[in-house]
């Protein structure tokens, strides 16, 4: 440990010596690219499209450049850095979500261009966000709280929204794009059988400043971590005796995903359309770690098999949005999408020694999910007040589907289930002085399972002065069950779990105050300061209970009985100055969770404290970019399952680190060599985690990553006219 | 040019990276083989499968071509097969998805004294080219028994639902596959008047003090004095106590479950024990004397389920069958077996059931109100490998009736002996510590522990040599048994669930020492 300690302090001082080096190179270029910067940190994302509302709700933007300095390719690559935000990795499904405050995947919304993302079994929530490829990205903006006047439900903790690039920068008509990215994962790499393989390819082309198209295709090939696992092909034999000594496959599964997209963009007239297609494949294998051995009658030799599963996950999306001016400066946005999700089962009889398949048991579509969306709002109603101005909207969503693996082995229920969402909202503005606004703001729900729900949000700005604003958003939102609280179903002699279809959605309150200021420091340099304060009170909370049925055997099931409240602070300072970018946020929150369903109830506040500090320097002369970032997240409080129902645990704090260096070999050729998880994280220990009845060898621990990995990606970038 | 050339090698290499060598999708290769290298028939099992299996579904349909060879034996005189055989031959269609295939095998005529007779089938070719030979070519019928001295034993108890228990004779080879619930109670034929219950079928049985008048009881019958029982609380799982007036407050306890009432210290169990002692029975031993032998409540058990569960997992008790009122009486050489429903109070049903020394047990069906064949002959049966195996007994710290799967007991009624060597211990800190035993390739005759056979509890196999929950076949553990004639075998299980992960196919192996 206390090596590892010392490991970004040595990083960290080779970074620093590298940049005394070149502190001597002045020159004009790197001023006009400072000025550039500073251009950049104030005006990001204010004028482009498809922002979430700068105006009512604080931002934060992370960028291409972000993206490209940790070589991301996918959403979980990258949102490790947000101070709020901890990605939560499950090892035996492959799934990453994300955690915000404390609350998890299901009450974060994502949404790609202003839609919602379909999801295993809902829409927008509980994404795995592994699955949300960065190659077409423009920039990621995440909001913090309740967002659900103008997201509708889940936005609970915050949304998510993905921004994809239009149009080629410059004045070029085609841009081919290709890159190709190798990484260790762990201290593992091979050609093919380890590690982890990217190749990305994009095509552009700007027809005439009216219409332009890309197209391209994002493949990654991460052959698991085996950890000390030994593969598929592993078997222990001894004097004809199969030793189960669980060491087949891998400790993280191999996944296999392809990502292939095109977008339209056009003009006309003062109307704007983007639609975008995209198609995306997922294959994760699981490999049994048991070995079943046997005797082959015949030879009485072991002919060891195991029973292996592929996870098949495909989805199409498409995503249309027009928009343009109704009448004067009055605008209009309308959103339509159609998405379709299917996940296909498979579980076969691999055959060890002879290294094929035997037969197949399953081979089945799981689950399916087909998603009717439109979403559409006209803003700037009253453009002649300047005291008074409005914007109304609707949302609608379908949601046709059925989860065989949500609602259990043993339920026959898998039949499809339909749900509806209609949804008005309207926001208005009052700004009562020059400096003084608020926005109050309603949404009316109307959904097929659970009836009619109001939400409501009032966020209040006041502008000191240009630079130094206070921002206060008071709001709602609400978690609509999923799939699996609603319609789980196991029963047999010894076992009585089943969904409650009479769950209602757990009703959240979030309370935000955030006052920024940003100074200049001499003539191109920046600070920027901001402190936030954060309340959630989430009420109805869902949880596993055990009841009595009508022949008063015990009943599991959930029940609307727990809360969860969230108290928070954060500091977060940005500055750029010269050739230096540093970041430093700290965050101190409380988490005091009921269980009223248990007889374990935990209702003081649990803090934890989370430090994130980045630090980039850039040599203008050399093309070249050095970048580390870090972030310490503290202990934080994690439900896990006991005897009777789920208890309140805790797992350790841990610190994340990554370091990369970037620079462009020629005009259009760029290499970053990077090492993550410097500080080589496997697991973190959990304590006050019982073991699970039926759980002979449970581990105090859990797996969040895959040890210290480095990696090299080389792009290259072609323009033509 | 640069460029280009710089395009087209990192085109290249991402077209390399994107071929991965990942081939688990690939079938293996097809190959035939005989289940069985030798094949034995008797005087009076004269009919035998022939089993050819394939390692893998056939993907293609196609024709394997048997050969034979008979040694004194000729074809449509001394034997006969179906399919037929056309000029020495025989052609056996492959359809797409087909697992194995068999040739059925009929012996016509017995081989003369003091000579063998025997056919040898081989594989002759295949119509597909892609198909192989696999291990074993050919399988050779005897006319006659071969005694065995080893084998590999596939456990019929029938899958997940485990419909059969079954019973297993080590000198013979034969396994007796016998549907659980064929019968309720076993009537014991030695000297002593004592009858046991189906513990596969999970039938319990209480006594109730004091009544002999069987069509007296019915649900309303008072007990002749309460019963102050213990049980588990429905929702807390912890012990209680409750008190039993009627006997329909006794049904709500009887069947065997969780909640199961019953009080071991003061004798009040509802099963026979689990050793499988004669003295251990839940009904009290039959007296000669009519008027001693009181009425029984007899919970029926448990349904066999027919719907399959998923891979790994069982469902093996479904509803509960009822109940019904009993009564035995015995005159030290027959039982008479007197029952009725339960609400029925104008005629009882009765049934006289001769002792038959050949056999230890002998199994009665009150649902079909006669004897039914269950055991195997007292000295043709080592171990019943049950199934489904449950009692009153202790969990840890709690008591209650338990219900176990894979279960399997030795015949300690018929002096069969056994006994378990354990390998190794893994402490739950996962340390792992060595016995000083021989392996079970090792172990031989010289090896053999003569005190350490069990013959006073039956469950020394039980259900421990797998892991259910972890899914796993327990490596560290392999039996030595002594049959009543003295022989002495070393068994080992090889596996609890088929490749395909199916519950209720339990595989072993065993080797006379």
């Amino acid at each position: 440990m206390n090596l590892n300690n010392q490991i970004p302090v040595i990083l960290t001082s080779c970074l620093i010596g590298a940049y005394v080096n070149s502190q001597q190179l002045d020159s004009l270029e790197q001023e006009s690219m400072a000025l550039k910067q500073l251009n950049e940190v104030v005006v990001t994302g204010e004028s482009k499209v498809m922002s979430l509302s700068k105006k009512l709700f604080a931002v934060g933007v992370v960028d291409q450049k972000d993206i490209a300095k940790v070589a991301g390719n996918n959403l979980a690559d990258i949102l490790n850095y947000n101070l709020n935000i901890t990605i939560t990795p499950d090892a035996s499904t492959g799934r990453s979500t994300v955690n915000m405050f404390g609350l998890d995947g299901q009450y974060v919304k994502i949404l790609i261009d202003g839609i919602p993302v379909a999801s295993d079994n809902g829409v927008g929530n509980n994404i795995d966000i592994t699955q949300i490829n960065l190659e077409d990205v423009d920039r990621i903006e995440i909001v913090e709280g309740s967002m659900g006047v103008l997201y509708g439900d889940n936005a609970v903790a915050g949304v998510i929204n993905i921004v994809t690039k239009r149009g080629l920068e410059g004045d070029y008509a085609w841009q081919v794009q290709v890159s190709v990215q190798e990484e260790t994962v762990g201290d593992e790499y091979a050609l093919f059988d380890e590690g982890r393989h990217i190749q990305n390819f994009k095509v552009s082309n700007q027809v005439n400043n009216k219409l332009g198209y890309s197209i391209g295709a994002s493949r990654n090939d991460y052959a698991g971590f085996y950890n000390n696992f030994r593969g598929k092909d592993y078997v222990n034999i001894q004097d004809n005796t199969l030793i189960n000594d669980g060491l087949r496959g891998t400790e993280w599964n191999p996944k296999e995903q392809l990502t292939a997209f095109g977008n339209l963009n056009a003009t006309l007239g003062k109307h704007s359309i983007f639609f975008k297609l995209q198609y995306f494949d997922e294959e994760v294998t699981v490999y049994d770690r048991n070995v079943t051995g046997r005797l082959d009658p015949g030879t009485g030799l072991v002919n060891p098999t195991a029973l292996d599963e592929i996870f098949e996950t495909d989805s199409w999306v498409n995503n249309l949005t027009v928009s343009g001016p109704l009448k004067g400066q009055t605008n209009y946005n309308l959103f339509f999408s159609y998405q379709d999700q299917k996940r296909h089962y498979q579980q076969y009889v691999y055959n060890i020694l002879q290294q094929g398949i035997e037969s197949f048991i399953a081979d089945d579509l799981s689950q399916s999910s087909k998603i009717y969306y439109s979403k559409g709002f006209v803003s700037n109603i009253v453009p002649k007040s300047e005291f008074f101005n409005a914007q109304l909207g609707y949302e609608f969503t379908r949601q046709t589907g059925f989860d065989a693996i949500a609602t259990g082995e043993y339920s026959n229920d898998v039949v499809e289930n339909t749900l509806e969402n209609y949804d008005f909202f309207g926001v208005l503005d009052f700004n009562l002085t020059d400096k003084l606004s608020f926005y109050p703001g309603a949404r009316f729900t109307n959904n097929s399972q659970f009836g009619n729900q109001l939400i409501w949000s009032l966020s209040s700005t006041y502008d000191f002065t240009d630079t130094f604003k206070l921002k206060a958003v008071f709001g709602s939102a609400f978690r609509a069950p999923n799939f699996e609280e609603l319609f789980f179903y196991f029963v047999d002699a010894n076992h009585n779990v089943q969904g409650n279809p009479n769950l209602q959605p757990e009703d959240g309150i979030s309370v935000f105050l955030n006052l920024e200021n940003k100074y200049k420091i001499g003539e191109s340099g920046l600070l920027k300061s901001a402190i936030k304060s954060y309340y959630f009170d989430i009420q109805d909370k869902i949880a596993s209970v055990v009841t009595a049925d009508d022949n008063d055997r015990s009943l599991f099931t959930f029940a609307n009985v727990d809360y969860s409240k969230i108290l928070g602070f954060s500091w977060e300072n940005s500055i750029k100055l010269d050739r230096w970018q540093a970041g430093l946020g700290a965050t101190y929150m409380g988490e005091s969770t009921a269980i009223d369903g248990s007889a374990n109830s935990n209702s003081d506040y649990l803090w934890s404290f989370n430090l994130q500090t980045t630090l980039g320097y850039t040599i203008p002369s050399w093309k070249t970019t050095l970048s580390t970032q870090l972030k310490y997240t503290g202990r934080t409080q994690v439900l896990v399952p006991g005897d009777s129902g789920p208890v309140v645990g805790q797992t350790d704090n841990f610190t994340w680190m990554d370091a990369s260096v970037r620079t462009s070999l020629t005009k259009d050729l760029d290499i970053t060599l990077g090492a993550r998880n410097i500080l080589d994280i496997v697991t973190v220990n959990a304590s006050n985690v019982p073991s699970g009845a039926h759980a002979s060898n449970s581990t105090s621990s859990r797996l969040f990553g895959n040890g210290r990995s480095y990696f090299l990606k080389l792009s290259y970038k072609l323009n033509l006219n | 040019m640069k460029k280009l050339t710089f395009l087209s090698v990192s085109l290249f290499l991402a077209m390399l990276s994107a071929c991965s060598s990942d081939d688990s999708d690939d079938l293996i290769d097809f190959s035939v083989t005989f289940s069985t290298a030798t094949i034995s028939t008797s005087e009076t099992d004269t009919t035998k499968e022939i089993t050819l299996n394939f390692s893998r579904a056939a993907t293609e349909a196609g024709t394997i071509t048997v050969s034979f060879t008979g040694e004194n034996a000729v074809y449509g005189t001394d034997f006969s097969t179906v399919p037929a055989a056309t000029s020495g031959s025989i052609s056996l269609p492959v359809a797409v998805g087909d697992l194995s295939t068999t040739i059925t095998f009929t012996k016509i005529l017995d081989p003369i004294e003091g000579t063998t007779k025997s056919v040898t089938f081989s594989l002759d070719e295949f119509d597909n080219t892609d198909w192989m030979n696999g291990s074993v070519n050919s399988a050779t019928v005897s006319f006659s028994p071969i005694a065995a001295l080893n084998g590999i034993i596939d456990l019929e108890n029938g899958g997940s639902n485990m419909p059969n228990q079954v019973y297993f004779d080590f000198s013979s080879g034969v396994q007796t596959a016998v549907k659980r619930d064929t019968w309720e109670l076993g009537l014991f034929n030695g000297s002593e008047n004592r009858v046991y219950l189906n513990a596969s079928l999970l039938v319990s049985a209480a006594e109730l003090e004091g009544i002999t008048d069987l069509l007296s009881v019915t649900e309303a019958t008072a007990l002749t004095s309460p019963l102050e029982l213990n049980t588990l609380d429905a929702m807390t799982f912890q012990p209680t106590t409750v008190t039993v007036n009627t006997v329909e407050e006794l049904l709500q306890g009887l069947p065997v479950g969780y909640f199961q009432y019953g009080d071991i210290d003061e004798g009040v169990v509802f099963t026979d024990t689990w050793q499988g002692d004669l003295e251990g029975t839940a009904f009290a031993e039959i007296s000669t004397t009519a008027d001693e032998n009181n009425v029984y409540i007899v919970g029926l058990g448990n349904e066999i389920p027919t719907e399959a569960a998923e891979p790994g997992s069982i469902n093996t008790t479904g509803d509960h069958r009822g109940f019904m009122k009993v009564r035995i009486l015995s005159d030290g050489s027959n039982y008479t077996i007197q029952y009725a429903a339960l609400d029925e109070t104008a005629n009882f049903s009765e049934v006289t059931v001769p002792k038959n020394s050949s056999y230890l047990v002998s199994g009665f069906s009150l649902t079909e109100g006669q004897s039914v064949s269950v055991e195997p002959a007292a000295d043709a049966w080592d171990i019943n490998f049950s199934g489904v195996f449950s009692y009153y007994g202790y969990q840890g710290p709690l008591v209650a009736g338990l219900t176990y799967s894979d279960f399997a007991v030795h015949n300690t009624l018929g002096d069969v002996g056994l006994y378990q060597i354990t390998t190794y211990e893994r402490d739950s800190e996962g340390v792992v510590t060595e016995f000083d035993v021989p392996s079970y390739a090792d172990f031989a005759r010289g090896d053999v522990d003569e005190s350490a056979l069990v013959y006073d509890d039956r469950t020394a196999i039980g259900s421990g040599w797998r892991d259910a929950f972890g899914g796993v076949l327990k490596d560290d553990r392999y039996y030595v048994l002594k049959d009543a004639a003295g022989n002495y075998y070393k068994m080992m299980f090889t596996a609890y669930i088929s490749n395909e992960g199916v519950r209720g196919n339990a595989q072993f192996t065993y080797e006379r020492l």
